[in-house]
């Protein structure tokens, strides 16, 4: 005589309807469970398709987000001349900051950091200043940010063609919250454009449309005389880049 | 998402999003009877989780959601002075498959065990008495030992016993942890 089967706990079959690691994918062989799994998703498919998703994140970024201490009335005119100097000091700064030519090669208000793997049968390495790369290699991104921002990653080749790495799908841009780096779920495969491949991570407090930053990247690299180390500055965005060399045409010009 | 092993890293909130929120709506609503309710609970649910995440383990996220949202909606339910109520759906036969016998007078006495005691130990009942998870299970869910979740499981049955065996009016509202 064979034991009863324990019944499945709700969460069991949100796990089994999510295809959680763990998850007890066993019991689907039961087809009351594979239907009770299979309604449960259904469910979930029309929850995310009722909802604005990009607004939901939106919210949960603010709720994340602390709001910045507000000084004791008392000190607010003490505060007065430095608030002065700051704005005088940015005042001065925008002409670089809108300057093709700028000194600064990364305009980062913020701490974004980019890193590129070298993906092998041994697993994956950080690409160095020193590795030069060819095609067929595979190369895997990670990214971490040092607060809440929503970023577009795309990259720039050799032949100034461009590629959107991030958001995966989808029109808009993808909300990041702080934390050790993060590998991006694919890895890509680098093709024949010679000479280097270039990261920039695009991003901003709030959440944008892609299609005006893959524009504006568009046109920078059509015009610009060397894409592979001019300044990217995109007025109203943070940008973060990285260079991956590679074989043909002398490396990254 | 990371790969799995160890804190996750930097988070795509939209597809956790995505990935989550059916469970845990479905989960908020379950518990506290009202589809408003649950949906206003459903950002607070994330930003627990979030909140919590660079100090995460192995946990799993799935599991970290449901317990955060059954914790959430038990402390909602006692701050409005309201009662987890078993649905005449529930099946009471299940909890004679558990590690316990089975608890005939949970459903009567529920409110006035549940209320009088902390958080945890409220959402350790309701994960293994009324959800039907195995002592391990609840153990995995919660993060503590399986060996914790018992004991905090007896003191639960030996008050609702003490309560059982003295009528009367109910002290009312727990300690929220």
């Amino acid at each position: 005589m064979t034991e009863p089967r324990r019944p499945l706990s709700p969460l069991e079959l949100e796990q089994l309807a999510l295809d959680e690691p763990g998850a007890p994918r066993h019991r689907l062989d039961d087809p009351a469970v594979a239907q009770q799994v299979e309604a449960l998703r259904d469910e979930n498919r029309t929850f995310v398709a009722g909802r604005d998703l990009r607004q939901d994140a939106a919210a949960l970024a603010r709720a994340l987000s602390p709001a910045p201490p507000r000084p004791a009335r008392r000190w607010r005119w003490a505060l007065a001349p430095a608030a002065l100097a700051c704005a005088a000091a940015v005042w001065l700064a925008l002409p670089l900051v809108t300057d093709p030519t700028g000194r600064p090669a990364v305009r980062t208000k913020g701490q974004s950091t980019l890193v590129a793997y070298h993906v092998t049968a041994g697993g994956q390495r950080a690409i160095g200043p020193d590795t030069v790369l060819g095609p067929g290699d595979e190369v895997r991104l990670g990214l971490t940010v040092d607060r809440a921002a929503h970023v577009v990653l795309v990259s720039v080749d050799g032949r100034r063609g461009l590629t959107v790495h991030l958001p995966r799908d989808g029109a808009g841009s993808v909300l990041y919250l702080p934390g050790p780096v993060e590998r991006l779920h694919e890895a890509f495969v680098l093709d024949d454009a010679p000479g280097f491949e270039r990261f920039f991570l695009v991003r901003r407090p709030e959440p944008f449309l892609v299609a005006p930053v893959i524009a504006q990247v568009s046109a920078w690299a059509e015009r610009t005389p060397a894409p592979a180390r001019d300044p990217l500055l995109l007025d109203g965005y943070d940008v973060t880049d990285l260079v991956v060399a590679k074989t043909g045409a002398g490396g990254p010009r | 998402m990371n790969d799995g092993h160890g804190p996750p890293a930097a988070i795509d909130v939209e597809a956790l999003y995505a990935r989550y929120a059916p469970m845990v709506f479905r989960r908020c609503k379950a518990l506290l009877g009202h589809e408003q309710e649950a949906e206003d609970l459903l950002q607070d649910v994330f930003v627990n989780v979030l909140r919590a995440l660079p100090r995460l383990s192995d946990r799993g996220l799935s599991s970290l959601m449901y317990t955060t949202a059954t914790r959430l909606c038990l402390n909602r339910l006692a701050k409005h002075g309201r009662k987890y109520e078993v649905s005449q759906g529930d099946d009471i036969d299940r909890f004679a498959v558990l590690d316990e016998p089975a608890p005939s007078w949970l459903r009567v006495y529920a409110h006035q065990v549940l209320g009088t005691v902390e958080t945890s130990t409220r959402v350790m009942a309701v994960l293994h008495f009324v959800d039907g998870m195995t002592l391990q299970q609840v153990a995995d869910a919660t993060g503590m030992s399986v060996s914790g979740v018992r004991k905090r499981l007896r003191q639960l049955k030996a008050r609702a016993e003490t309560l059982e065996t003295t009528p009367g009016p109910r002290q009312q509202g727990g300690q929220d942890d």
